[in-house]
């Protein structure tokens, strides 16, 4: 009986305790100021367009894409010329940015993006692991932009060792054309065909 | 950095991923060379060949073997760097399936060739690197090429793969 009664005592105490912080954190006082944001929506500044070499899949409003290469090769170099390409629907400034890259095997031991403006003409491209290839429908001139990564051992030309991603291009002013993205890969000397890596490559548009 | 001026960024996402494929276009050892490298997925190859004051041909000195039963690949030679070609009367590298197609000619130590016409391997065919060579002096000289490869008549995507030749 006497435990009961030190047990209801001790409950009785407890409550009481809560309730007087309960009210102590009641007295502090929140002041809301109103303020009113309108947000708007607005066509996207580029549209992405599906490369000459491999199939993109591009969303409504052309303002995200996802593609997907496969000929990625143990100690050899892959160039897709033409893997990608956007539309500038609003000329301001760009930049190219890898954002990150999830490569949790390694396969890639160096990666390169560029940028060319579209034309009628070829223009040879100096790879980073050496030779050139050909850029086809470019306006001539070399690339606008370009950046890259590479692991640890690999040729530091690439770009940006992947630990310290994100890295971006510089900035080019970009008029209402299109652009073509051209990537060089080299795979890891041990990559499986069981084995992939994502990047996500993002354009940074301002004015 | 942005423009300072800059006051909206725009972040447009495109993503890549990126798949591995077994090469079709591999390299073997020849029958004319010496200290074959071949690295374990075949798409790297290093060899060694012995110049001479008189004129040698060797025919064999590496196999280009296109191991797809069902595509046709193109092919060409370009060279990459070099060193110690100055002893080079004649260096000259060709494929070779019957007709020889040169592809890339070094002659009294001047690059004249630097890249050659695309030529095609069937499928499950072999082509092999013959090489002409006359030096002027002992020493060593490395030729570094790049084996470009694509599939059929296509431009694109393009591998490219290394063959180192030393010269002794």
């Amino acid at each position: 009986m006497e435990n009961k009664l030190r047990t209801l005592l001790s409950v009785k105490v407890a409550l009481t305790i809560a309730m007087v912080s309960l009210v102590l954190v009641a007295a502090t006082i929140y002041y809301y100021y109103t303020s009113t944001v309108t947000v708007s929506v607005e066509a996207p500044k580029i549209n992405w367009v599906t490369g000459g070499d491999v199939a993109a899949t591009i969303s409504g409003n052309k303002s995200y894409c996802t593609v997907s290469i496969s000929k990625l090769q143990p100690n050899a170099t892959t160039v897709y010329t033409s893997a990608l390409k956007f539309t500038v629907v609003a000329a301001g400034t760009i930049k190219l940015q890898i954002a990150s890259v999830t490569d949790s095997n390694s396969i890639i031991w160096g990666m390169r993006f560029y940028i060319y403006k579209s034309g009628a003409s070829d223009k040879n491209l100096t790879l980073v692991d050496g030779g050139q290839v050909t850029v086809g429908s470019t306006d001539g001139g070399g690339p606008v932009a370009q950046v890259g990564f590479y692991q640890t051992g690999a040729n530091t030309n690439y770009g940006t060792l992947i630990g310290s991603l994100p890295a971006g291009s510089t900035g080019f002013a970009a008029t209402t054309t299109t652009y073509i993205i051209v990537l060089e890969a080299m795979g890891e000397e041990t990559c499986q065909t069981t084995e992939s890596a994502t990047i996500n490559l993002r354009l940074i548009w301002y004015a | 950095m942005a423009s300072a001026q800059a006051s909206t960024y725009n972040y447009y996402t495109a993503f890549t991923e990126c798949n591995v494929s077994a090469p079709d276009v591999i390299f073997k050892t020849g029958t004319n060379g010496t200290a074959y490298v071949i690295s374990m997925n075949k798409t790297w190859a290093k060899v060694n060949v012995t110049g001479t004051l008189t004129e040698t041909y060797y025919e064999y000195v590496l196999n280009i073997t296109n191991l797809s039963n069902n595509i046709n690949y193109t092919v060409k030679l370009e060279k990459a760097t070099i060193d110690g070609i100055g002893r080079l009367t004649n260096f000259t590298a060709y494929f070779h399936d019957g007709t020889p197609s040169r592809q890339i000619e070094i002659s009294n130590g001047t690059v004249t060739q630097s890249s050659g016409s695309w030529c095609s391997i069937a499928t499950s065919a072999t082509i092999y690197i013959s090489i002409a060579i006359k030096v002027s002096t002992s020493g060593i000289s490395t030729v570094d090429l790049r084996l470009h490869v694509v599939k059929g008549d296509t431009t694109s995507p393009e591998i490219v793969q290394t063959v180192t030749i030393n010269v002794n």
